[in-house]
């Protein structure tokens, strides 16, 4: 599903260039969930970030179902990141001034889909992760995990392909933190993908397979225990 | 999806009450402004476009070439009109009109003094259009003493009555029947009356063929002349066949040369080529009044501008997310655009009701001399202009910032490091000093006009105008012993000299076109205006002879006939023709006898004319008094009873010289006054930007003035630090505004002759306050983020 080729991405900063990724090298196949593990810095968001789309790579070849991301225009690269990918982030990002019910449609919005269906899809939604009463609160109104839960549900919406999920429970206590985890697992049974980064051990568990960043570089893989 | 942008941007809108509270008013308010500014150019542009035959009504000119010097007036010979109807077939109908001045209107008991009657040709009521409250058009001034009140005035003497058939006793002329009621004439209109009489009036009893001939066309030039067109027929063919016109009557006339000139009804107002001296005054102003009120809206959407961007950074987090859940940059700048038209809606909104209370409960429209209102549904331009005022300022106010939001990489603004106020820095500071630039030059404007207008209040007229009082005598019967009243009022113990003259200051000259003794010798024509007052006239208003005598004796009809008048000069006059000795010099009926050192009889606009005075011949109306300052009011009671004997039944109106003459400058002190207004709207909305920046500023330094309060720094250095940079916005402001402004002061004191010169003091005087006020607007907020205990604003990192 997923290609890396001698990923580098570093920033100008003057004369000097700082390295984030050094010749990452990667196979992601459909199905599989995979979590990303490294110190502080070692460029664990930068590379989701270039998976999901949100950066470009300095050098090096992205191939996502054989699409080259790194030779498409933005306006492509948006589309396929519209239809393919859900975003999870550690402090959830929902839209403030948007109730729950309006912070699931967002995405339907921007892909268009018509209001009857638009519909239909944020019920279901609101249904399969058991939030139909806080349909009108605002995310201010909520606990952290239940934002948490918005926002999986808000990644979940457009039937992506692959899920991206940055620290998904650093914001929220051990309960919830499981609880949000037993749902990826559940999701990647039903076949989606899922790529997280986390530092907790006990998440990595959840996944089949661990790489490991430091630096930049790839220094590791490893099966995990449920793989 | 546009319900959703609009749900959440009205919630944004209220979710920070008070940015968006300052956003909205100040764009209101500039909005409004707009508003008032359309309405004001829509109502001068279509000043007399309301009458249905406006496309074929044309006002008749004069064009006089006497001894070189060419003038035109816009009055001419009552015999015009018909001569040139029967001359040119493509004349359908001709309308005179001739002021009837100040006059004495009485109903049974009542008595009114009015100034604003016109005598008019029928035609003033079927080629224009006025809407009839009674009566008719087709019977409106047909025959002799007959007249038509506006509603104003009709109401004034009969309440709510019908009163045509009723009969109004008109000064010098009898009683007159009254055939109709209209409607007040908008302000816009060129023709401003409060009641008509029928013009044949004038010339009942007396033989017209006799009366209306061309060799009377030179002769008491005082009546306007308009005419309707016949459809199709235009200025030019009137142009050529009206030339022939005066060459058939040229042998008719005298020396002089004539030319008659039409132009539309419809120019008049803003590009008369008649009068093209007021219609430029009108012109300037309509320029100078949009401009401002464009500033004032190009302020108000900076503000927009400016808090929009600085805020970017709370709505960072929203955009990067809305990019991450699959929004193109396009949606977004299209998002934002959106957004900015609600908000602008919003504004547009809160501009009317703003337009609507500055309308309708601040003296404006006193101020500016019309009765503007906010009807979106009757105005049949307010809904398209509103429509474009608001895509206007929604796209241009709305652009910026949403190219500049939409372009924030979301990786970046979801880690909170992109959208800092440091971003945009440099526009917003641009924006922030073009706005002091501008409320710097207006401050300093307004304040030049007032010393411009004091200065002309305070100037040396070269005559006395305190204390003076003027009693103006129309009735025929009594200005026949006009002298008798004259002595009886110098005898008052109060008046220190009494005059009678037939022109006060203001009211301009008649002129006449004569022989006059050139330096060599020769006789030759010139034009001069001319004042007829008695001997007492120089003492009485403390005008100086400087050479020869006064008048000896009264001047008669007798004196004329012999050449024997005698006439004092004014020093422009003697300069003007060069004379080395003027005493002795001839003029066509008499000798000069004296000159008087020059005073400012027309407006301190105009220059000195030269002028000559004779005595007068036949009785002079304005009997002018200089009263002692001390006892005012009993002076006055003595001068109403010494009226009341003299004229019983006649009320006792007078007037006092000063303010006449202040009246001439009411233009200006009207232009004066909408200056301070707009001025103060313009330092409040900047006010406002800088307001709401600086406590954006500082709320984004909240961390930074905590830790040097820790450190142990003083409030005052922390409203030091806060306070510096805002102060040196300003000053820049000031230095940039400062040559511009003089260029703008410049170009506006030209419409005077005389002026104040331009000091740095306004410019000083406006500098300071502005500074003062920013100053003050930043450090209420500086103190208040220095006074906070750091351990607060601390305590979230």
């Amino acid at each position: 599903m997923i290609r890396l080729r001698d990923i580098t991405r570093y920033y100008t900063n003057g004369f000097v260039k700082t390295f984030v990724l050094r010749g990452v090298r990667l196979d992601v196949a459909e199905g599989e969930f995979l979590t990303i593990m490294g110190p502080s810095g070692a460029g664990k968001s930068t590379l989701l970030h270039i998976l999901g789309m949100l950066d470009a790579t300095s050098e090096g070849e992205y191939y996502f179902h054989d699409i080259p991301v790194h030779e498409l225009t933005e306006r492509r690269r948006t589309e396929l990141h519209q239809q393919n990918i859900g975003f999870v982030f550690q402090s959830y990002h929902l839209i403030d001034d948007l109730t729950v019910y309006e912070n699931l449609e967002t995405p339907l919005l921007y892909k268009k889909v018509k209001a009857a269906e638009r519909k239909s899809l944020v019920a279901d939604m609101l249904d399969r992760f058991g939030i139909v009463a806080k349909k009108d609160l605002f995310p201010a109104q909520l606990s952290g995990g239940q934002q948490q839960l918005v926002a999986v549900a808000r990644a979940m919406i457009i039937h992506p392909r692959l899920i991206l999920a940055d620290e998904p429970t650093g914001n929220l206590n051990s309960k919830q933190g499981e609880e949000i985890m037993a749902l990826f697992r559940e999701l990647n049974r039903a076949g989606t993908t899922i790529i997280q980064v986390t530092h907790s051990e006990k998440n990595a568990a959840y996944s089949h397979r661990i790489i490991h960043l430091c630096d930049g570089w790839v220094t590791g893989h490893q099966l995990a225990a449920s793989g | 999806m546009i319900w959703i942008l609009l749900k959440q941007t009205l919630r944004g809108i209220f979710r920070d009450k008070f940015h968006s509270f300052i956003n909205v008013f100040g764009l209101g308010l500039g909005i409004a402004c707009c508003i008032i500014g359309l309405l004001f150019i829509q109502d001068e542009w279509s000043a007399d476009r309301r009458h249905a035959n406006a496309g074929r009504i044309y006002r008749y000119g004069v064009q006089m070439t006497i001894g070189g010097v060419t003038g035109v007036q816009t009055t001419c010979n009552a015999a015009a009109g018909p001569l040139l109807k029967e001359f040119i077939p493509g004349i359908e109908s001709y309308i005179r009109i001739g002021s009837a001045g100040e006059i004495l209107v009485k109903h049974k008991a009542d008595a009114f003094q009015e100034e604003n009657f016109l005598w008019a040709d029928p035609g003033l009521l079927t080629a224009f259009s006025h809407s009839f409250v009674h009566g008719n058009p087709a019977d409106g001034l047909n025959r002799n003493n007959t007249m038509v009140l506006t509603r104003s005035l009709a109401r004034k003497i009969f309440g709510e009555r019908n009163p045509v058939g009723q009969m109004l006793e008109i000064e010098n002329h009898g009683p007159f029947e009254i055939t109709g009621v209209i409607a007040d004439p908008p302000l816009s209109d060129h023709l401003q009356f409060t009641a008509l009489l029928s013009f044949s009036t004038l010339f009942k009893g007396l033989d017209q063929a006799e009366l209306f001939q061309p060799s009377n066309l030179s002769g008491d030039m005082g009546y306007g002349l308009y005419f309707l067109f016949a459809p199709g027929f235009t200025a030019e063919e009137f142009a050529a066949q009206e030339r022939r016109f005066y060459g058939k009557y040229q042998a008719a006339v005298d020396g002089i040369q004539y030319l008659g000139l039409v132009e539309p009804l419809t120019d008049i107002r803003l590009r008369s080529s008649l009068d093209s001296g007021q219609a430029a005054v009108n012109a300037r102003f309509l320029f100078w009044f949009g401009g401002i009120v464009l500033f004032i809206l190009f302020l108000a959407c900076v503000n927009y501008v400016n808090l929009t961007t600085a805020r970017a950074s709370k709505r960072a987090k929203e955009i990067g997310i809305k990019k991450v859940v699959g929004s193109s940059h396009g949606a977004l700048v299209a998002h934002l655009l959106t957004e900015s038209l609600v908000f602008v809606l919003v504004a547009l909104a809160a501009g009317i009701i703003l337009a609507q209370i500055i309308l309708a409960l601040t003296p404006l429209n006193e101020v500016i001399g019309k009765n503007l209102q906010v009807n979106p549904l009757s105005n049949p331009i307010l809904l398209p202009a509103l429509a474009a005022i608001w895509v206007v300022v929604g796209v241009l106010a709305g652009l910026y910032p949403a190219f500049y939001l939409a372009r924030l990489s979301p990786v970046r603004t979801l880690k909170g490091k992109a959208g800092s106020p440091a971003a945009g820095r440099f526009i917003r500071q641009a924006l922030l000093v073009a706005q002091f630039v501008i409320t710097i030059a207006a401050v300093a404007l307004t304040l030049l006009m007032v010393r411009q207008l004091d200065y002309v209040h305070g100037k040396d007229l070269g005559f006395r105008k305190d204390h003076v009082v003027v009693i103006k005598v129309t009735e025929a019967g009594l200005l026949n012993r006009v002298d008798a009243f004259k002595d009886e009022v110098r005898r008052c113990p109060g008046v220190r000299a009494a005059a009678c003259s037939n022109a006060v200051p203001g009211l301009g000259y008649t002129g006449f076109a004569f022989n006059w003794e050139t330096s060599s010798g020769e006789m030759k024509l010139h034009a001069f205006p001319s004042l007829q007052a008695d001997s007492d006239y120089f003492r009485t208003m403390d005008i100086q002879l400087i050479q020869g005598r006064n008048f000896s004796r009264p001047a008669s009809r007798a004196d004329f006939r012999n050449k024997s008048l005698e006439v004092v000069v004014n020093e422009r006059l003697v300069r003007l023709m060069g004379w080395q000795e003027p005493i002795g010099k001839r003029f066509q009926y008499g000798t000069v006898v004296g000159v008087v050192r020059d005073f400012h009889f027309d407006p301190l606009h105009y220059d000195i004319r030269p002028v000559f005075i004779t005595a007068p011949m036949d009785p002079a109306p304005y009997v002018s008094a200089s009263i002692r300052g001390d006892r005012i009011r009993e002076t006055l009671q003595q001068l109403r009873a010494r009226w009341q004997a003299f004229a019983p039944g006649y009320p006792f109106a007078y007037t006092f010289l000063d303010q006449r003459i202040a009246r001439i400058y009411t233009e200006d002190e009207k232009q004066q006054k909408l200056a301070t207004l707009f001025a103060g709207v313009c330092l409040l909305i900047s006010c406002l930007g800088l307001f709401a920046l600086a406590s954006f500023t500082i709320g984004q330094r909240t961390k930074e003035i905590g830790i040097r309060r820790a450190l142990g720094a003083s409030l005052a250095s922390v409203v030091v630090l806060l306070g510096r940079r805002f102060v040196l916005w300003v000053l820049l402001a000031n230095a940039l505004a400062w040559p511009l402004t003089y260029l703008a002061m410049r170009q506006w004191l030209e419409s005077f002759v005389f002026r104040t010169p331009i000091g740095i003091g306004v410019f000083l005087l406006a500098g300071v306050s502005v500074l003062l006020v920013a100053m003050l607007t930043v450090s209420v907020q500086s103190i208040r983020a220095a006074r906070a205990n750091p351990v607060d604003s601390l305590r979230y990192e």
